[in-house]
């Protein structure tokens, strides 16, 4: 009976052992981006963080195209992770209410410091809860050599949608089979509709005043208006062939490639053409050049988000901060590192860049990095406009497809502008019965 | 006699389970799931045929079912046509056949997501499509625009199933008596005669399941429309498979739609495995 006591006391003194023993765990998943060294930054940091905390990190990187249908499937089997780098969709996990506020994060790494922008689109109702990994405005890629000869490269750069046509005509044929512009028009592509939205945007328009049927304005005028002048000139330039015939069937990847073949002589992406240019394609670099857009427009959606789920939400917490809190290694270690594919969402980081800039260190930038982040006034997904704050509608509106299917019948199959629009306020009204019930 | 027939069940209970656990559970629990209301991260609700009422009212259901017609009929047909075609011609004796025979089955050996990229490269405008059109006098043309999407993607459809119809008919084809062309020879029947009247009928049963498998295969297809157009241009190309993904994963992460979906299109394929279970008793 003894022995038996004692070995009892044995086995449990050794299980809670065990149990003592095994470190906190925080699943991680990023979204795998084109630049690798950002996943390598962000995995040493983690990493070593876990170390130095007792922490087991484990990250998964996903595939950018996986990262929605992933987390979706995993919240609704209830496997989400504790953590997310670069993630999407955003405004729908928090408007569901599964993520955490990181209010007290942003304050801790100092709010001042960020772009508002960037903090405006996680917020929903007043609170943030998720930080954008980087900040991703739209540039104007140009062939310098083609708009010189096409005597407009003192319009850069473009202030205005007049001098963007402008350039576009002059440009157009100067060299034999080379285009004004590459308008990405097709229906499967984000190209398209962020393209929409620099110059919807720019001119003024919005698609949610607030989160209410009643807030769906974009058939509403001033709205209206807008719509069909952003319509009118974007159907100008491809029925006049300012871009190539095959821009109304393009996907993300088309404008790139046009850009790279030179078979146009701008266009509008983020740095991932510079990227493409600087890594594989070095008897561009000289010819090329990129200026913010005349309304330049962020497409840094990819952000950092914590579920409410997770059981270790400091530490989730603490790691986030870690990210962000050295902004000199964040800034060299995930910005620099994409080749300003990502450049700083802080303020005092683009004042470094800026500094390097105004030094020579960045030929190919036309303007002051920081100049040029401060002319961004708009965000793609998911920010609403005239709202001012993140909404799911945005994401469906953009990453299902629907303002690609509205620009894809009012441009390149030259439906009726009012047609066109009372049909996507009623699909936006609808989506929005869907999302807020009101 | 009845320890045998335990015995019979024996055997084939494995194979029972593993066929519920992967197919008649997720099947039970996806008609479930399209009673439900389950906003993400929530829990579900029942809300009953509200589901279904609602894809009824939705246009975006009729043109995604229309454009999965528009998609599979005419690929199957052409399918048929030249998987017969080739059939019959490599069912002949001459020299180099097998290595024939071998290679029509290469487009069916790629994975469809490889005959995907294979195609973005001929469907580009100043890809191998456009090359080709022009070489026969003809204007080059927007292969994944609004008006040619969907037949670019039936061709892409038949490019690559073709093969499988092909090798159904020639197996067909194989187990058809020689005797029976033979008598037809002696009594004077024609090279027409004698496909309309013997491998015509005796291919029957065989076309039948080939086509209500092909069919079956080209309404679900997914790889095709999701990796060439996306379902896109302004939903031309948005079939019943696309549109359920779209409604899961992009618009709404709308699980309790989705599923909704995929049991408004259930009779359907209900319809077309009765048929092709009965072609093969």
């Amino acid at each position: 009976m003894k022995q038996r006591a004692i070995v009892l006391v044995v086995v449990l003194v050794l299980l809670g052992g065990i149990a003592l023993a095994q470190k906190p765990a925080l699943e991680i998943w990023g979204r795998a981006s084109f630049a690798p060294a950002q996943a390598y930054w962000f995995n040493s940091l983690a990493y070593e963080w876990g170390a130095a905390n007792g922490v087991d990190v484990k990250i998964t990187w996903i595939p950018v195209a996986d990262m929605s249908p992933k987390l979706a499937t995993a919240i609704a089997s209830g496997t989400e992770p504790d953590m997310v780098i670069g993630g999407y969709p955003t405004a729908k996990f928090a408007e569901a209410g599964l993520l955490l506020p990181l209010d007290d994060i942003v304050d801790k790494i100092g709010r001042d410091d960020f772009f508002e922008i960037k903090l405006k689109q996680g917020t929903i109702d007043g609170k943030i809860y998720s930080i954008p990994s980087g900040f991703e405005l739209s540039w104007m890629h140009v062939r310098k050599d083609i708009l010189e000869k096409a005597g407009v490269l003192e319009l850069l750069p473009f202030d205005d949608e007049k001098e963007v046509l402008t350039a576009a005509e002059k440009a157009n044929q100067v060299e034999p089979g080379v285009y004004g512009i590459g308008l990405p028009l097709g229906g499967s592509g984000a190209d398209c509709y962020w393209t929409f939205q620099i110059y919807y945007y720019g001119f003024g328009g919005g698609f949610l005043s607030d989160r209410s049927v009643e807030g769906a304005v974009f058939g509403k005028e001033p709205n209206r208006s807008i719509a069909k002048k952003t319509f009118a000139f974007e159907k100008d330039i491809y029925d006049r062939g300012l871009t190539p015939p095959d821009s109304g069937e393009w996907v993300d990847i088309s404008n790139n490639m046009a850009f790279l073949e030179g078979r146009i002589a701008m266009t509008s992406n983020p740095m991932s053409i510079w990227y493409a240019i600087m890594t594989g394609k070095p008897d561009l670099v000289p010819k090329t050049m990129i200026y913010p857009d005349a309304f330049p427009i962020d497409q840094g959606d990819e952000s950092n988000f914590i579920f409410k789920s997770t059981p270790y939400p400091d530490l989730a917490k603490d790691l986030l901060y870690n990210f962000f809190g050295n902004k000199e290694a964040y800034r060299q270690g995930w910005c620099e590192q994409s080749q300003l594919y990502n450049l700083p969402i802080f303020k005092s980081q683009m004042q470094v860049l800026s500094e390097n800039w105004k030094q020579g260190k960045y030929p190919f930038m036309g303007m002051d990095p920081y100049e040029a982040a401060m002319r961004t006034k708009f965000h793609t997904t998911p920010m609403a406009y005239p709202l001012g704050e993140a909404s799911s509608v945005i994401e469906d509106l953009c990453w299902g497809w629907v303002i690609n299917d509205m620009v894809v019948r009012a441009v390149v199959k030259g439906e009726d502008f009012d047609k066109v629009i009372d049909e996507y306020q009623a699909k936006l009204e609808d989506m929005v019965q869907e999302a807020y019930g009101q | 006699m009845k320890s045998k027939t335990l015995g019979i069940w024996a055997y084939v209970l494995p194979a029972l389970l593993i066929l519920g656990l992967i197919l008649i559970i997720p099947l039970i629990y996806t008609f479930w799931m399209s009673l439900q209301h389950m906003p993400i991260g929530k829990p579900p609700t029942f809300v009953g045929i509200k589901n279904f009422s609602k894809i009824f009212r939705d246009p975006i259901f009729y043109k995604s079912l229309k454009n999965t017609f528009i998609y599979a009929f005419p690929a199957v047909v052409i399918k048929a046509i030249i998987g017969l075609g080739v059939a019959v011609l490599l069912n002949q004796e001459f020299r180099g056949r097998g290595i024939l025979r071998g290679l029509a089955i290469l487009p069916y050996a790629l994975q469809p997501f490889v005959v995907c990229v294979l195609f973005w490269f001929v469907y580009d405008y100043r890809g191998i499509g456009n090359v080709l059109l022009k070489t026969l006098g003809l204007e080059p043309i927007h292969w994944l625009g609004a008006q040619y999407a969907m037949p670019s993607l039936i061709l892409v459809n038949v490019w690559h199933g073709w093969p499988f119809l092909y090798l159904g008919f020639l197996s067909g084809l194989q187990s058809i008596p020689g005797e029976l062309y033979e008598s037809a020879e002696i009594d004077g029947a024609s090279s027409w005669q004698k496909f309309f009247s013997i491998t015509l009928p005796l291919l029957k049963d065989v076309f039948l399941i080939v086509c209500g498998l092909s069919l079956m295969w080209t309404m679900g297809d997914f790889v095709i429309p999701k990796m060439m157009t996306g379902g896109g241009p302004a939903d031309a190309t948005l079939t019943i498979p696309m549109a359920t993904y779209k409604i899961a994963f992009l618009l709404g992460l709308n699980y309790p739609l989705a599923s909704a979906y995929a049991v408004t299109i259930l009779p359907i394929f209900i319809i077309l495995i009765y048929f092709t279970v009965r072609s093969l008793e």
